[in-house]
């Protein structure tokens, strides 16, 4: 064998002695290690070096597990090898062998006498000791014979494995540890290089992996996302990207929803989310946590859905009331290999603002910060190797969360639908988000050694075009598509009129159609008085039979209804606005409920309105109502900035139309007239 | 701020809105023309990291946006 001795040089460069058994390599590749977005050195290996040994020792260098020079090729002994185990699961190392003895029969890391450290390891030995270091003694217990002389079975040179280690065998094929040769053999009594003990290591002691989305509401199929280009997205792609990445890293490989995934559109929401649970129940989730428009069908439904789901959902910090026990399961414990990742949930605390107040009833939302800084503490208690938050706050938050709680290593995040293309490293903790509608991917590599990140990578996958739609999902979601057709036919009720929505009238004077929209949201949010725009109703419908798919050409876009207190003062500067152009159209016209009001367009703007009635008497201008609308105007759209110097009372989380088709079901007929609601002064 | 209120910045405007909008109410306070080309996907909008951010994301108090062509 050839050896190159060459030292550390320069600031930055490490230079890795390779073994090379005939050739010294003459060109080189160079790796940065890095934490974050910050390069601590740079390595360089000979370029003919194989991948997978580049790919480990890149990754421990960068741990500080592997010491360099490095000789890849060696065959490694047993006295080595249970050195490099004590380190892998950091217990004393002994020097010398005596106590190195005593400390590898302490923990059960001798299966036959005598020790004989100098010895070279074999593969089976290897594998059974790196499984018990792991923890992995259980699952070796636990193997029925059948179950491993099925795993085993496939490889030519079963028979050569020891009965002493036939079941860790079983178990490492099963887990991924290991895998066979292309040659259909397991080579149980091969001795080990260097290079392939870390490479077990690696399999064990590597970089955890990460996959996570976030904000799916209810992509769960493919969609165009503008005009002329191809679809992209839904969960077919999502979960042919998972199980492409998952073998990446098949033993250390775990996938999280961030929330807001089961409401969004009609898929979802005429089935109250049932259709994206069953469909994430293919996918191998490791755990979710809950996003505001997860409450929308309320707390109920949400139950079904987290008793479906064959995931834990995970939420610390919203509680009872009452008896203050939480909602959800606060935490959990991940095993990697025998390292322990404790898991913790938060939620938004503008929840009980986003959604019907019906749908947190008896709910209390605490802080997040404080509430993070309690499950550290708590998961510290547990010896836990790492920390990682599943967070639906938004990301100027998640920086707060990274910047105020000491201890957590990864936050995976939603809510803000922020597109991070790698993850952002704030203090001492990463940050991930991965956009919105099932767009991504997100990808985080993390190695932690004593609570510090000392390995990280990652990246956002899109789920472009070209990703294949895995069938299983389409399948699923089949049944669930003519369902949508189906219910888009139904008819909810009957009108015994004509409903005006046609657009010159429904954008300069009263209609019955208008009237009947204000009357359900003032009805619905049980408010004093409601105010739509015109320009949000977008057609008329016949007498008779009225059907769902109508209400979707009525009220098409997915405007929220949302309750603001308003001053009469400002009601009525909202209404002279409505007014002020006409009798020209104005998608901004009004149509009232609760009230009625006169104006003469002959008189100057902002001084047209002249009588406004509530409950049979004048509008009192320091009084403060209860008015519904819905949440375009709330933000001044078409003008109306009055709006957003009220206050916000209520965020039903409900769209219009749907609280609309609610509505009709239940009262089934309707015939709303013109009735005077708004008069036009001669 | 009071009341449900917060303060988000479009492209440095100082804009009230309420606790639990989105980025889109955003853009219709700012400007009802850039909320239609960016509803059409002719721009796009990014947080004051230099982020992309969904039409549908939540804002905060403070945030800040930009809007950026596509």
């Amino acid at each position: 064998m050839i050896k190159n001795v060459l030292k550390v040089v320069g600031k930055k460069i490490l230079l890795i002695l390779l073994v090379s058994s005939l050739v010294i390599s003459s060109s080189y590749v160079s790796f940065s290690l890095t934490t974050g977005n910050q390069v601590k050195a740079t390595i360089v290996i000979p370029e003919d070096t194989p991948n997978w040994i580049q790919e480990v020792v890149v990754f421990f260098t960068q741990t500080g597990d592997l010491e360099l020079p490095f000789k890849p090729y060696n065959w490694m002994t047993r006295g080595e090898f249970v050195r490099l185990a004590f380190k892998m699961y950091p217990t004393e190392v002994p020097e010398d062998l005596v106590r190195l003895e005593q400390q590898a029969r302490k923990y059960n890391l001798i299966l036959k006498e005598p020790f004989n450290p100098g010895e070279f390891i074999s593969r089976e030995e290897a594998v059974t000791l790196i499984l018990r270091m792991a923890n992995r003694r259980i699952l070796v217990k636990m193997m029925k014979l059948s179950e491993a002389d099925k795993l085993l079975s496939i490889f030519k040179d079963v028979d050569e494995i020891d009965v002493t280690t036939y079941k860790s065998l079983a178990v490492a094929v099963r887990e991924g540890i290991i895998i066979g040769y292309p040659d259909k053999t397991l080579r149980p009594k091969a001795t080990l290089t260097q290079a392939e003990v870390w490479a077990l290591f690696y399999r064990i002691r590597g970089p955890i992996t990460f996959l996570h989305f976030n904000d799916s509401h209810g992509r769960l199929e493919p969609f165009i996302p503008g005009t002329g280009l191809p679809a992209i997205g839904g969960f077919g792609r999502l979960l042919t990207l998972v199980n492409r990445e998952r073998a990446v890293n098949p033993t250390q490989t775990f996938l999280f929803d961030l929330g807001d995934t089961i409401h969004g559109t009609n898929l979802v929401n005429l089935f109250k989310g049932k259709p994206a649970i069953e469909a994430l129940n293919l996918f191998g989730m490791t755990a979710a946590t809950l996003g505001n428009h997860e409450f929308n069908f309320g707390q109920g439904a949400l139950r079904e859905r987290i008793m479906e789901a064959n995931y834990p959902f995970l939420l610390s910090n919203v509680v009872y009331e009452t008896t203050r026990m939480p909602f959800a399961n606060p935490y959990m414990i991940l095993d990697v290999m025998g390292q322990k990742v404790g898991i913790f949930g938060l939620v938004t605390s503008d929840l009980p603002v986003v959604t019907h107040p019906d749908n947190v009833r008896g709910l209390l939302v605490l802080d997040p910060l404080e509430t993070a800084r309690r499950m550290v503490t708590l998961l510290r208690e547990h010896r836990v190797n790492s920390i990682v938050a599943l967070s639906h706050l938004g990301y100027s938050e998640d920086i707060k969360l990274a910047e105020r709680v000491d201890g957590i290593n990864l936050i995976l995040g939603g809510h803000s639908h922020t597109v991070l293309e790698k993850p952002v490293l704030v203090r001492n903790t990463l940050i991930a988000q991965a956009g919105e509608h099932s767009r991504n991917l997100g990808r985080v590599d993390m190695a932690v050694r004593k609570n510090q990140i000392v390995y990280s990578s990652g990246k956002l996958i899109p789920t472009i075009n070209e990703i294949v739609v895995d069938p299983t999902v389409t399948d699923l979601l089949r049944p669930y598509r003519d369902a949508v057709r189906a219910q888009m036919d139904r008819i909810i009720g009957s009108s015994f009129v004509f409903l005006d929505g046609g657009r010159p009238q429904i954008r300069t004077r009263e209609t019955n159609l208008g009237n009947l929209v204000a009357d359900v949201m003032r009805i619905t949010t049980r408010s004093d008085i409601a105010l739509q725009n015109g320009g949000g109703i977008r057609a008329s419908i016949p007498a008779g039979p009225m059907k769902v798919d109508q209400v979707f050409t009525v009220l098409p876009f997915d405007n929220f209804l949302v309750v603001l207190e308003l001053t009469g003062a400002q009601i009525k500067e909202a209404l002279e606005l409505s007014v002020s152009r006409s009798p020209a159209e104005f998608g901004g016209f009004l149509h009232v409920s609760g009230m009625s009001f006169v104006f003469d367009p002959k008189l100057p703007v902002n001084s047209r309105v002249t009588e406004i009635t509530f409950a049979g008497r004048p509008l009192e201008m320091a009084r403060t109502y209860r008015v519904a609308t819905n949440d375009f105007l709330a933000v001044g759209g078409d003008g109306y900035a009055v709006f957003t110097r009220g206050r916000l009372a209520v965020h039903t989380g409900e769209f219009l139309r749907d609280s609309f088709i609610k509505y009709i079901e239940e009262v089934k007929i309707v015939s709303p007239v013109v009735e005077g609601r708004i008069t036009v002064r001669p | 701020m009071e009341g449900n209120r917060i303060i988000v910045f479009v492209d440095d405007r100082e804009l009230p809105l309420y606790r639990g909008m989105e980025v889109k109410h955003a853009l219709i306070a700012y400007d009802m023309n850039i909320y239609q080309e960016a509803m059409e996907g002719k721009l796009k909008v990014v947080d004051e990291w230099g982020n992309e951010v969904g039409l549908s994301g939540a804002i905060s108090e403070g945030n800040r946006f930009y809007i950026k062509g596509r």
